[in-house]
């Protein structure tokens, strides 16, 4: 009999963080203008060209690049087990959007004072992020609603919903965009590109905050997770508060996705790709499944930053791209499998 | 006093449709309740009510206590169900579907400690799915996806059990086995059962006491004798049928006649 074991937990997440670590050191090194890294390393408190471009440009973009692979992926993986869903991510169901529009709404209404305020106490940050919070938990809890069909979550139903969201709130964004100024305009492409870019210090270590604070609060749910995607009625007998379990990942999660998609717009399918890829090799147990698939991900988007830096180098993709060039196709095979074996039932 | 499980005056109402009405009954520990009806009569209703699924309109007394005095944990040790709609969307081997059944014991981060896991086995030794612990459940057969669950609510280690359609999915031999094995509960470890059945003949060879169910109220309360009658399957199910008895003369079985 074969069943999660603490020497299962530590081997696989102790891989996982070590290629971590080693992908953030890679990924920073790697780049359109060659690093010499024991010169770099040198003259790491001198100015020098290659420590300036490690230490100021690459690494915390790098940084950035893995809490949000992580935060989006361990929101990928808690929202498929709550919606019992495999589909699910925060970009299909129209959450990161709803995030987008609270942040944008948040930047262009908010009055100038008040975001002055805003960014005196809390550095480059300011009110955007609470308003991408409230804009992502207004937008989960209306899609979760508008799927609901007598009591139960139907799978198709769901994504339905989010798409019809998804246009919608893309039509109010198209609508925003063009009664604001040029500059603003330029600020909303951003939004809905997704896109890594050089932040301070302040601002990584601002989402590492939030992104670990929202998943360990998710991961001491794991053992709630694995029953909910039992189904309601077997989830509440087997001891769930269900409606509390909602709450508080609806919260977390929205708290994870406001933050990462106030500083790096929507980026995609990175939620949906790697909790199928890490359920595959190592099973459900969202003990385990929930700091695998956060690790993974921040792997995953680490490297796909880099692409996106590295390939059509001097000029830079937005990362978004990447992801969705390789999450695109992904989601289809998905929803082949799907339809597949639902007919075989 | 010692009633596993007591209803009074219970009601429940869907939208405007009633669905069930007046009932009471009381079940005793380590009694084998088996509920019979047509669809529609509220079975199912009636189970979902006594797991705390669903909130009726009257008295449910779990061991003599309230059932909203309990909390979902402390409910999940007294009572286990196994439904009837399994339907499991992500790849759990067997194991790990069974050892769910102990989930309320530990806490947020831990793992299961060895005596979860010797008592999923034993479960899954009783059910005869050991041979399968460490496969999909969604490559099993549908009685063994079933066994699996009976498992995992053995696991719970209940001293109620509560089953919608145990053996609705199941071969012939399997349905037998299952029954027995409930029977054997019953009266080895004192497991209190109640299950709704369709199969009228199974349920009168199983269970000494059936609950006749007819439009969301009680028809019938009793032996198999007195509820299994020519005359109130009729009246209940609509279909013309002869009842004998078993080998044994005492339980009656239920045969169909067709009009020719």
């Amino acid at each position: 009999m074969k069943v999660l074991d603490r020497r299962k937990m530590i081997e696989v997440n102790g891989i996982l963080f070590l290629a971590l670590i080693l992908s953030i050191v890679g990924c920073a090194l790697l780049g359109p203008v060659q690093i010499d890294l024991s010169r770099a390393v040198k003259n790491l408190f001198s100015s020098d060209s290659n420590a300036e471009i490690l230490l100021r440009t690459r690494l915390p973009r790098v940084l950035l690049g893995a809490a949000i692979g992580g935060g989006m992926a361990a929101c990928g993986v808690v929202l498929q087990a709550l919606l019992r869903n495999p589909l699910a991510c925060p970009q299909m169901l129209g959450v990161s959007a709803g995030a987008s529009l609270g942040g944008i709404l948040g930047l262009i209404f908010l009055p100038n004072w008040l975001l002055l305020l805003g960014g005196g106490l809390l550095g480059e940050i300011s009110w955007v992020p609470l308003a991408a919070f409230l804009g992502a938990l207004l937008s989960m809890a209306l899609v979760y609603h508008f799927s609901l069909f007598h009591g139960r979550l139907h799978p198709y139903h769901l994504l339905l919903t989010g798409v019809i969201f998804n246009a919608f709130i893309a039509a109010i964004m198209t609508f925003v965009n063009s009664i604001v100024d040029f500059y603003q305009a330029q600020g909303l492409l951003f939004w809905l590109l997704g896109s890594l870019s050089t932040r301070a210090y302040s601002t990584v270590a601002f989402i590492w905050i939030y992104v670990l604070l929202g998943f360990f609060w998710l991961w001491s749910k794991g053992v709630s997770l694995n029953l909910i995607t039992l189904g309601e009625d077997s989830a509440l007998q087997l001891g769930v508060e269900i409606s509390a379990l909602q709450r508080q990942v609806f919260v977390a999660s929205s708290l994870m996705i406001g933050a990462m998609v106030s500083v790096s717009g929507m980026i995609g399918f990175v939620g949906l790709m790697i909790p199928h890829v890490m359920r595959l090799i190592i099973g459900s147990d969202h003990r385990l499944l929930l700091p695998a698939s956060f690790l993974a991900g921040g792997i995953f988007l680490s490297w796909a930053d880099t692409l996106a830096r590295l390939l059509l180098a001097p000029a830079e993709l937005p990362v978004g791209i990447v992801t969705a060039f390789l999450g695109g196709p992904f989601f289809f095979f998905l929803l082949y499998r799907e339809g597949r074996r639902r007919i075989a039932l | 006093m010692n009633s596993a499980v007591e209803i009074q005056d219970l009601s429940f109402t869907y939208g405007k449709d009633p669905i069930l009405q007046g009932i009471t009954f009381k079940v005793k520990r380590a009694e084998m309740l088996g509920i019979i009806g047509p669809n529609g009569s509220g079975k199912t209703t009636l189970l979902k009510i006594l797991a705390a699924v669903l909130v009726g309109a009257g008295e449910v007394k779990i061991n003599d206590k309230d059932i909203r005095s309990y909390n979902r944990r402390e409910l999940s040790r007294l009572l286990a169900v196994v439904p009837q709609d399994n339907q499991v969307n992500f790849p759990y081997s067997a194991a790990e579907i069974v050892l769910m059944g102990r989930a309320a014991l530990h806490g947020p981060f831990s793992l299961e400690g060895k005596r979860d896991l010797e008592v999923a086995k034993q479960s899954m030794q009783l059910t005869e799915t050991l041979s399968f612990a460490d496969r999909y459940l969604h490559e099993l057969s549908g009685g063994e996806k079933q066994c699996v669950i009976i498992a995992r609510a053995l696991a719970q280690e209940p001293q109620i059990l509560l089953l919608d359609e145990p053996s609705a999915f199941l071969d012939l031999r399997h349905q037998v086995q299952i029954l027995e094995l409930l029977r054997r509960l019953n009266r080895e470890q004192g497991l209190t059962i109640i299950a709704a059945l369709h199969d009228l003949n199974l349920a009168a060879l199983f269970f000494p006491r059936l609950l006749m169910l007819r439009a969301g109220k009680i028809y019938r309360d009793g032996t198999p004798r007195d509820v299994l009658t020519e005359q109130t399957i009729e009246e209940v199910y609509g279909i013309r049928v002869q009842v004998q008895t078993d080998l044994s003369g005492e339980r009656p079985q239920v045969i169909i006649c067709l009009s020719m």
